[in-house]
């Protein structure tokens, strides 16, 4: 039972649950408004969405793979539906559907493109993200669309017990692609692909099917986050999102994924995104300029990562500098 | 010659080939294993010994001839077509993945599932019963990662799955390569074993001592073309020395 306890204490999850508690205690002992409810809630409505599009980016990662578009996919997705809505008088359920398609579709070109064709993720990606932005900003042209009927802004602006609409969102997103990504073959073999892609394969895994199928789940939960936010604002932004990509990849990375593929934790890249949102509400408490909230990020992320490799190579002994000192002492 | 004839022809490849651009790796290769035979394949590095391997696995496709199984065209666009004719193989690269645990490897694409969940308590329960046949590997927590493992732990894992999943046919691609002699000897009982257990086995290797323990007939490969197949009783390592060298042409 103690080898459990501190099993989970030393993993990521622990580590980083306990990291937030620390933060939580410490921000909160110089200004207790950091620790009031209210603000608590502040910062999950504000991280909800990109809790969205997080979870896409994670099993991607745990895949091998990675998505730059998202920020583009969900500006897109959220003129597409806000033009259709404004500019054709489009059900609003037909308005949603179709910024969702957008997403699955440039999901499924990435996917198509990476997978079959043999492209390269980062490149690829990058087009598809430039190209779905500069689509939003040619359709645009400047002015963004708004004046939504309310059968679309209750999308994203009811609330519930206090929290946001895009929380609950989140909640079951979450719950479900944790479920499947944990207790399900599906979830395995998404592990499997990104530990050793060939051995995947060469044990009867569909390791481009699933390579797709991600692609076009991320621009899916990409689009849906760019149609809700357009939803709470009442209005679509083409530049709404300019960033969100890196940090959700930064969120699950600090979140135990890696680059590399085969490890990756939606809980973790959840805990990775709070501890980055905490960072920059705290930022105000402690009475530092928001201006420093992405050096601050920065060097948590760098801790994170450098975190992983030492505690890798120690774990596999291939870095013992106690040992090299012995050495070279004897 | 004759009672030989009369055994059924399981899997059979017919004239195939397999270039890699410029490079061809096998030409024209007719191979037959029987029903219930331990086949041996042998050859130098580079004679197309793990290109056919990996053809007969459906891991890659020949450029041209045909696959036959129980005399029947078939062809393989993925392993698991291979599979499913009941073919495992255990490559030379063991295709493992390293950051899952070994009971994960062991049902790697054939995890067992409960209402369409992993059912995990069973496959660790089934891995370690696959596992207790291999007591010189000293391979027991099934919960380990597989890259926390020697090399040779890792062969006997690649082994316990391939033997596990093997229906009809294994194949075995230098399956003692990073094994001791206590290892070697237990991986050859084991192939022994699925032999009284009706299955047939292919096995690559470089060691003539295993081949002639567990093989019934050898196949020569050299440079890309099959030289000969020869029954082991009735030849000898020097003969299959020289059809692996070409000296037998001179």
């Amino acid at each position: 039972m103690t080898a459990r306890v501190k099993g989970i204490v030393l993993s990521r999850v622990g580590g980083l649950v306990l990291l937030n508690a620390v933060f939580i205690a410490l921000v909160g002992s110089y200004n207790s408004d950091f620790v009031r409810v209210a603000n608590f809630r502040v910062i999950v409505d504000n991280m909800a969405l990109d809790a969205v599009v997080m979870v896409g980016t994670v099993l991607l990662l745990a895949a091998g793979r990675f998505d730059l578009s998202i920020d583009g996919v969900a500006a897109l997705a959220g003129i597409i539906t806000g033009k259709l809505l404004v500019e054709t008088g489009t059900p609003t359920a037909l308005a949603v559907a179709a910024g969702l398609a957008v997403g699955l579709l440039i999901g499924l070109v990435n996917g198509v493109l990476i997978e079959r064709a043999g492209l390269n993720p980062l490149m690829t990606t990058l087009a598809t993200w430039w190209a779905s932005t500069g689509i939003a900003l040619g359709l645009t042209q400047g002015y963004s669309p708004f004046g939504f009927p309310d059968s679309f802004t209750r999308l994203g602006q009811e609330t519930f017990f206090g929290s946001m609409i895009a929380v609950y969102y989140a909640i079951a997103i979450i719950v479900v692609a944790a479920g499947v990504l944990v207790f399900t073959r599906f979830g395995y073999h998404v592990f499997a692909t990104g530990g050793d892609r060939e051995a995947a394969r060469l044990n009867g895994i569909r390791v481009d099917r699933i390579g797709i199928l991600l692609y076009m789940f991320a621009g899916l939960l990409s689009a849906a986050a760019g149609v809700i936010f357009a939803a709470r604002l009442s209005t679509a932004s083409p530049v709404a999102f300019d960033g969100l990509a890196l940090d959700v990849i930064a969120a699950a990375v600090i979140g135990g994924a890696s680059l590399n593929g085969g490890r990756g934790s939606i809980i973790g890249g959840l805990l990775g995104l709070l501890l980055l949102n905490m960072l920059g509400n705290a930022a105000i408490y402690v009475g530092i300029s928001p201006y420093w909230q992405k050096a601050i990020s920065g060097f948590v992320l760098l801790v994170a990562v450098s975190g992983d490799v030492i505690a890798e190579r120690v774990q596999r002994s291939e870095w013992r500098p106690w040992r090299r000192r012995v050495a070279e002492g004897a | 010659m004759s009672a030989h004839a009369e055994a059924e022809t399981l899997l059979e490849a017919r004239g195939v080939a397999k270039r890699y651009g410029h490079v061809t790796a096998l030409r024209g290769v007719d191979f037959a294993l029987e029903a219930g035979e331990t086949h041996a394949l042998v050859g130098d590095n580079g004679a197309g010994k793990s290109t056919l391997v990996k053809i007969l696995s459906g891991a890659i496709a020949p450029s041209e001839g045909s696959l036959l199984v129980d005399g029947e065209p078939v062809a393989f666009a993925a392993p698991e077509d291979a599979f499913r004719a009941g073919i495992s193989t255990v490559y030379q690269n063991l295709a493992l993945v390293g950051c899952r645990n070994i009971a994960e490897n062991l049902f790697l694409g054939k995890e067992p599932t409960r209402y369409g969940v992993v059912a995990k308590a069973q496959m660790h329960r089934e891995a370690a019963e696959m596992l207790a046949g291999l007591r010189q590997m000293n391979v027991r927590d099934t919960t380990a990662k597989v890259e926390d493992l020697s090399g040779g732990q890792r062969q006997a894992v690649a082994i316990a799955r391939g033997m596990h999943q093997a229906r009809r046919i294994l194949i075995l691609d230098e399956p003692t390569a990073a094994l001791g002699v206590q290892e070697s000897h237990e991986i050859l009982n084991l192939i022994e074993g699925l032999k009284s257990g009706q299955r047939s086995v292919l096995i690559v290797s470089h060691n003539l001592a295993h081949v002639f323990r567990v093989a019934d007939r050898v196949t020569v490969l050299r440079g890309g073309l099959r030289v000969g197949t020869v029954r082991t009783a009735e030849s000898s390592p020097d003969d299959i020395v020289r059809m692996i060298t070409g000296a037998s042409l001179l």
